[in-house]
C-alpha cells in the first residue's frame, strides 16, 4: 500500500504543471540567467568565486526549498481541505505513509532539478566540480529531508490550500534571495548574512555550497537540518494523525 | 438480531462544542439503517466514532465486537466508507483510483472487473475532477465497498445530485445490501431515508429521538393519514361518525378527511355504500417530515 500510495502521488505531480514549472523550470530559469551575467571569470564580490560556481549550489538548493515551502504545503492543504486526506485515513493509509509520499516527492523533483541544473552547468558554463561530491550529496540529502519536514509541516498547520501558497512564496522569496539567491552575500551587510544562515534556507545553502567550494562539510547545518526534519516530521506525522 | 453496531450513550464534543450528546442504537446484520436529522445534528461526528476517525469522550462502541478506539485499523479493515465532503485528488484517474484503494485492501481484488461491475470500464482513464457528479459518486460507492467489507459507512452520498442520479444510487445501494453488506447511511433527506432505511434513527442536537422502520415512525408519531376527494355535490359530514376519523372538512367541491391509519379502508367503504365513488380519491401519508417536526417541534430544513 505505502509503495502504491508513493508511486500515485508521483504520478500526480507529474500532471501538475504549476508545480513543475515553479520546482523545475523556474529556478533553473534563474540559474542560466545568474550564470550567464556573472560569468566564468573569479570574481572578487563573490569571494573569489566564479558566478556559475557560485549560483549552481545555491540554485540547486532552491528546487528543494522550493518544494518544501511551497509545493508540499500547497498540495497536502488542498488535500486536508478537500477531504483526500480523510479518504485516505479512512482507507488505512498511515500518515507515516502521507510523509513518506512527501519525501520521496521532494526528493525526485529535487533529483530531476540538480541533474538539469549540473548538465547545463558543466556542458553551457563549464561548472568547476565539486571538490567533495559526498558532502554535497549528504547536504542535498539532508537537505531534502529538513524541507520535506517544513512541507508537511506548513501542510498540516495552514488552514487552506490558499493561505499555504502564500505563505509559501513569503517564506521561498524572502528567505532565498537573502540567502544566496539574488545577490551574492558578500554584498549584503553582515547582520543580514548572519541572520540568513540561522534559517533553514541558509543552512541548506552552506550544506551544499560549502563542500562543494572545498571549505568541508557544514556539520552545524547539517545537525540543524536533521534536528529540523525529525522536529518538523514528527510534529505534522501526529497531527497528520488525527485529520 | 444479529448486532454488527451497537452504540451506548456516545459522547463526543469539539473544545466547546457539543457535537454528539447522547447517541445509543444497535445495527442489525443485512440491514440498511438510517441516521436522518439536520446538518449539525451529530450524525457525523456518530459515524466518525463508529470508524475509529475520532474518538468519543464517553459511553460505548463496538463495531463488528472491537472497540473502534482501541483497535481502529481492526474495524477499518472489514468496513467501508464513503466520508462527507471527502474528495479525490482532481487528476487521479478511474481505474488508478480503484488500483490504489483496492491496494490498501490488501486481499487480491480484479480491478478490471470491479470497474465493469461499477460501470465505470468506459471512463477508466478519466480524471477525477472530469466526472459528473454521479459518476463520482458512483466511484465513491465502488471504493466504499472494495472487497465487500462487512458494513459501509455512507455520508451524505447523494448531496448535489439531481433525482434521476439520486434513484440509481439508491439502487446501488441497495444491491450492496443485497449482497450480504450491511448499510449505515447518514442523510438529512427524508425522502432518502424513507426509500432505503430499513429502520431510522432520528438525530437532533446530538441525541437520537426517534428509532424505528420509516413505517412505523410515521404511523406512530406523524399524525393523521388525509385524504381528498372532490365532493361533487354530496356531503361528506357523515363521514365524521366513521370510527378512526378525526375531521372532515369540506372546501368548495373538495373534501377533505382525516384521521388514525386504519380509517381509509372505512372511509373508503363508507362512500362506495352510498354510491359516492370519486375517482381522485387520494390519501396522503405522513411523512419522516412530519415525524421530525412532531418529536423536535422544527422542520428538517431549518
Amino acid at each position: 500500500m505505502t509503495a502504491h500510495v508513493i508511486w500515485t502521488e508521483i504520478k500526480l505531480l507529474s500532471r501538475e504543471p504549476l508545480t513543475m514549472l515553479v520546482g523545475l523550470a523556474f529556478p533553473t530559469l534563474l540559474m542560466v540567467l545568474l550564470a550567464g551575467s556573472f560569468g566564468n571569470e573569479p570574481d572578487p564580490e563573490m569571494g573569489g568565486l566564479r558566478g556559475t560556481d557560485f549560483y549552481v549550489p545555491v540554485y540547486a538548493s532552491a528546487a528543494i526549498a522550493v518544494m518544501g515551502f511551497l509545493g508540499v504545503p500547497t498540495h497536502l492543504a488542498a488535500y486536508r481541505e478537500r477531504g483526500v486526506l480523510r479518504r485516505f485515513r479512512a482507507a488505512s493509509v498511515s500518515a507515516w505513509t502521507m510523509v513518506a509520499a512527501q519525501v520521496v516527492m521532494v526528493a525526485v523533483l529535487a533529483a530531476v532539478g540538480v541533474g538539469v541544473m549540473l548538465t547545463i552547468g558543466f556542458t553551457a558554463f563549464d561548472l568547476t566540480a565539486p571538490s567533495s561530491a559526498a558532502g554535497v550529496a549528504v547536504g542535498l540529502v539532508v537537505g531534502v529531508l529538513a524541507f520535506a519536514g517544513i512541507g508537511v509541516f506548513l501542510g498540516v498547520v495552514l488552514p487552506t490550500a490558499r493561505a499555504a501558497q502564500g505563505t509559501g512564496l513569503l517564506l521561498f522569496f524572502g528567505l532565498f534571495f537573502v540567502a544566496g539567491g539574488g545577490p551574492p552575500p558578500y554584498l549584503l551587510p553582515d547582520t543580514v548574512n548572519t541572520l540568513a544562515d540561522l534559517t533553514p534556507m541558509g543552512s541548506l545553502v552552506s550544506a551544499v555550497s560549502d563542500p562543494w567550494h572545498g571549505d568541508g562539510w557544514n556539520v552545524a547545518a547539517l545537525v540543524a537540518m536533521g534536528a529540523l526534519a525529525a522536529v518538523m516530521g514528527t510534529l505534522a506525522t501526529r497531527r497528520l494523525a488525527r485529520t | 438480531m444479529d448486532a454488527v453496531i451497537s452504540v451506548e450513550h456516545c459522547r463526543k464534543s469539539y473544545r466547546d462544542v457539543l457535537a454528539v450528546e447522547d447517541v445509543s442504537f444497535t445495527v442489525a446484520r443485512g440491514e440498511i439503517f438510517g441516521l436522518l436529522g439536520p446538518n449539525g445534528a451529530g450524525k457525523t461526528s456518530t459515524v466518525e466514532c463508529l470508524q475509529g476517525l475520532r474518538r468519543r469522550d464517553a459511553g460505548t462502541v463496538e463495531v463488528l465486537g472491537t472497540d473502534p478506539d482501541r483497535r481502529p485499523d481492526r474495524v477499518r479493515r472489514r468496513i467501508g466508507s464513503q466520508l462527507q465532503s471527502s474528495a479525490l485528488p482532481d487528476r487521479l484517474r478511474v481505474g488508478e483510483a480503484v488500483r490504489l484503494f483496492a491496494a490498501g485492501r490488501g486481499s487480491a481484488l480484479d480491478v478490471a472487473e470491479i470497474l465493469d461491475a461499477w460501470d465505470l470500464t468506459a471512463v477508466r482513464g478519466r480524471a477525477f475532477a472530469a466526472l459528473s457528479g454521479g459518476q463520482q459518486q458512483r466511484l465513491f460507492l465502488a471504493l466504499a465497498l472494495l472487497g465487500r467489507p462487512e458494513i459501509v459507512f455512507l455520508d451524505e452520498l447523494t448531496t448535489g445530485l439531481d433525482p434521476q442520479a439520486r434513484r440509481s444510487t439508491w439502487d446501488l445501494v441497495r444491491a450492496a445490501r443485497d449482497n450480504g453488506t450491511t448499510v449505515v447511511l447518514v442523510t438529512h433527506l427524508m425522502e432518502e431515508a424513507e426509500a432505503l432505511c430499513d429502520r431510522v434513527a432520528i438525530v437532533d442536537r446530538g441525541r437520537v429521538v426517534a428509532l424505528d422502520s420509516p413505517g412505523m415512525l410515521t404511523a406512530r408519531l406523524g399524525g393523521d393519514i388525509t385524504m381528498t376527494f372532490t365532493a361533487d355535490g354530496h356531503d361528506p359530514a357523515h363521514l365524521a361518525a366513521v370510527p378512526g376519523v378525526s375531521s372532515v372538512r369540506r372546501t368548495g367541491e373538495v373534501a377533505t378527511v382525516a384521521g388514525a391509519g386504519d380509517c381509509v379502508v372505512r372511509v373508503a367503504s363508507a362512500l362506495a355504500e352510498r354510491g359516492v365513488t370519486p375517482s381522485d380519491f387520494r390519501t396522503h401519508h405522513p411523512t419522516l417530515e412530519d415525524v421530525f417536526l412532531a418529536t423536535t417541534g422544527r422542520t428538517l430544513r431549518d
